[in-house]
């Protein structure tokens, strides 16, 4: 009896107090299952609770394996805040964005499985005046690498911890502001060659200045670390009317690198440091094929620009322009030894060297609508050169030979929506890229010969099209077909033998399929809130970037997904 | 999986039975680094929340029509709040984007998709009504052309309720 007593007591006690909380979230349900073995089973739920002045999130995931990254079986995430007037406290996962994020920038991007966050606590006091934070914890990320074991394209394979400590003061005085930020991190770095970890110590100062005005905006943020590093970043926008003309420049100098040991990130410390997630400084393309040729920023070493005009053409429509360039601060040559050392460098603006590894694009749009709204298009043409990497530079006596490997590509995206009287519409992507890439060679000794380039394709000219045919129905339904077609493949894609789906099959009447990827894909609106997803096909690999960070997803080659979203 | 099923089933009924769907007091970051809080937008009459991008497309087809909304409807106490997901990459081109297009509504930053996250933003555009009481009455994910006569119909609700 007294048990029943205290049941119900507690019971009434616990519905009480959870009808004063409001809870909402979300779940996403992943399925994959292709023939060539990107399988994978990815369950997620975000709970949000909000009582008073008190907030908590936690994540759930289940992956069996996900997607991308490591496989998490419960709890993944969780925080809880308090907020009362100009205070804020937090404890647990905490993402933080400072400034431009030249001194801390924490990203949960599982796109890429990039997760920067950090869990411990913090501390905030602002107003419209002032703004004082202190942040402290760990800090865990996981990388993928080929110099340490168990190499696997979707599982990252090497973690490094810190343990970090960060505060800012911040002042908004009219349409100024400013502030000054620091960070102190203690690197645990596994070092593979003696088994153990290493102890590595960062030291970072930021200051920040902007202005925010009726006719033009500027922001400058400048970032020191440890004895050598430095970083800075600016960008502004002058207006006149609806038209905006707008540059962007950074100048991240944190380690010098050769080309041999740029990317590595186990054998080398120091340099940038994970949480610096910094601006790209180039536009982040969203159509399918400008989004794989994408430049890998290495935020060690990178000077850079883009300068960019956006304005209304007429009535509904408005055309964008953009360019931008950058390159390394060095030039590094072979010694005798075959050992790289620096050599020269620029400062101020990006090289066009191409032993600099120089970048450039050009990248112009018009989009809007047309005809009383029915027709949405987009029309956009690029152009790009990209020095990849250096593979040698040798300078012996009155000779010199080095190679590289480059990218040259035009690129033209096209979309076009025509929506009915009758909530129906349909929608058609057409990309269409032509792309030389290869290693240029270059030799004044007549002995060495001289092969001046050498296609990485088993052609000269790749040619990517990219089609999608869509219909749907507001606000219930839609359906895709999307075709990618190449002409030729770098020859470490074409070894592998391609598992052909029923699509694919069907359209070899037509045009030889071997280098086709089709896919289908169905999303219907269960509810407001449920959404599901579901396609057949293949997916074409290749390299994915986002927030700078870039990498190889393994191409999805005759399968199918389900995906599940719902908010309650 | 039966531990996951049971989860789910738990997780999406339990909030639904006894649980509010009240929006806390976020603080949003405007375009100017300076700050305001959604309960002071909530006292004038429901509000919209929309989650965008720079770089997201339906994003952009999308808010020709939710300017057209805050035009007609603001006198009634109405609100749109756009805020804009852009990251460290494309953060500085938000304003002279929103100024281009001429566009009416308040903009504000989120680049590290906290309030998304908070307000169970998913995919891009994320929409979520919210009424005058704080309580959220309507959300929509993604947008096919013909679902912002679905987005005006809820709106119109919204309003009706509120007077």
């Amino acid at each position: 009896m007294n048990f029943l007593r205290c049941f119900l007591s507690n019971l009434l006690l616990v519905t009480v107090g959870l009808t004063q909380i409001s809870f909402s979230g979300n779940a996403y349900i992943g399925y994959g299952k292709s023939e060539n073995d990107f399988n994978f089973s990815e369950d997620r739920i975000d709970l949000n609770a909000h009582w008073k002045n008190w907030n908590g999130w936690m994540q759930l995931e289940f992956g069996n394996p996900p997607e991308l990254g490591r496989n998490v079986k419960g709890l993944r995430k969780l925080r809880l805040e308090y907020s009362k007037d100009s205070y804020t406290i937090k404890l647990g996962d905490l993402y933080e964005f400072w400034g431009r994020g030249l001194l801390l920038n924490m990203v949960d991007d599982q796109s890429i499985d990039l997760d920067t966050g950090l869990r411990g606590g913090l501390v905030n006091w602002s107003n419209n005046r002032f703004q004082f934070e202190l942040l402290g914890g760990t800090h865990e990320i996981w990388r993928l690498s080929n110099q340490v074991t168990d190499f696997d394209n979707r599982i990252p394979n090497y973690g490094i911890e810190n343990t970090v400590f960060a505060g800012l003061a911040g002042l908004n005085y009219n349409q100024w502001s400013g502030g000054f930020q620091f960070l102190k991190a203690v690197e645990d770095h596994p070092n593979p060659g003696t088994k153990q970890s290493d102890t590595i110590n960062h030291q970072m100062y930021s200051f920040i200045l902007s202005y925010f005005g009726e006719s033009s905006d500027f922001n400058i943020e400048l970032v020191n670390k440890d004895v050598d590093g430095l970083g800075m970043y600016g960008d502004g926008n002058i207006y006149f009317g609806t038209w905006s003309f707008g540059y962007s420049y950074k100048n991240y100098h944190f380690a010098d690198l050769s080309p041999f040991s740029r990317w590595d990130f186990v054998n080398h410390t120091g340099g940038a440091f994970t949480l610096q997630q910094m601006p790209t400084v180039y536009k982040e393309h969203n159509t399918n094929l400008l989004g794989k040729i994408t430049h890998q920023m290495d935020f060690n070493d990178e000077l850079g620009f883009h300068i960019r005009a956006e304005g209304p053409l007429f009535d509904e429509t408005m055309l964008s322009i953009h360019y931008y360039q950058s390159s390394r601060h060095n030039e590094w040559v072979m010694n005798d030894n075959w050992e790289w050392q620096k050599k020269g460098g620029v400062n101020g603006f990006p090289s066009t060297n191409p032993l600099y590894n120089p970048f450039k694009e050009f990248f112009t749009e018009i989009n809007g609508y047309a005809f009383l709204n029915r027709v949405y298009f987009m029309i956009g043409f690029a152009s790009t050169k990209d020095v990849i990497d250096i593979y040698s530079n040798h300078v012996y006596g009155d000779f010199k030979s080095y190679n590289y490997e480059f990218l040259e590509a035009q690129t033209i995206p096209t979309h076009f929506t025509y929506r009915f009287n009758n909530a129906f519409s349909v929608d058609i992507l057409f990309e269409y890229q032509e792309k030389k890439k290869g290693v240029n060679s270059f030799s004044n000794n007549p002995a060495m010969g001289n092969i001046p380039f050498t296609s990485i394709f088993l052609k000269d000219k790749q040619i990517n099209r990219f089609v999608s045919f869509g219909l749907a129905k507001s606000p219930k339904w839609s359906a895709t077909l999307s075709m990618d077609y190449s002409n030729t493949e770098e020859w470490i894609v074409v070894a592998d033998d391609r598992k052909h789906n029923a699509i694919e099959k069907a359209l070899n009447n037509l045009w030889d399929t071997s280098l086709t990827w089709a896919n289908f894909e169905f999303v219907y609106n269960l509810s407001e809130k449920t959404r599901l997803t579901l396609s057949y096909g293949s997916l074409r690999g290749g390299v994915y970037c986002s927030n700078g960070v870039c990498r190889y997803i393994q191409p999805f080659e005759n399968g199918y997904k389900l995906g599940i979203i719902s908010s309650f | 999986m039966k531990k996951l099923t049971l989860l789910c089933v738990i997780v999406l009924t339990l909030p639904n039975l006894i649980g509010q769907n009240k929006v806390p007091n976020l603080k949003l970051k405007k375009l100017d680094g300076k700050s305001s809080l959604l309960h002071d937008y909530l006292e004038k009459g429901p509000v919209l929340v929309n989650f965008w991008a720079t770089w997201c497309a339906p994003c952009k087809k999308e808010m020709v029509y939710l300017d057209q909304f805050e035009k007609k409807y603001s006198k009634d106490g109405f609100t749109i709040l756009s805020i804009s997901t852009d990251s460290q990459k494309s953060l500085s081109q938000v304003r002279s984007y929103i100024r281009s297009k001429k566009y009416s509504f308040d903009v504000f930053l989120d680049p590290n998709s906290q309030i998304f996250k908070k307000l169970n933003g998913n995919l891009m555009p994320t929409n979520v009504l919210i009424d005058k009481g704080g309580k959220i009455i309507w959300r929509h994910y993604g947008y096919l052309p013909g679902d912002e006569m679905k987005m005006e119909k809820e709106i119109r609700s919204a309003l009706k309720k509120t007077s």
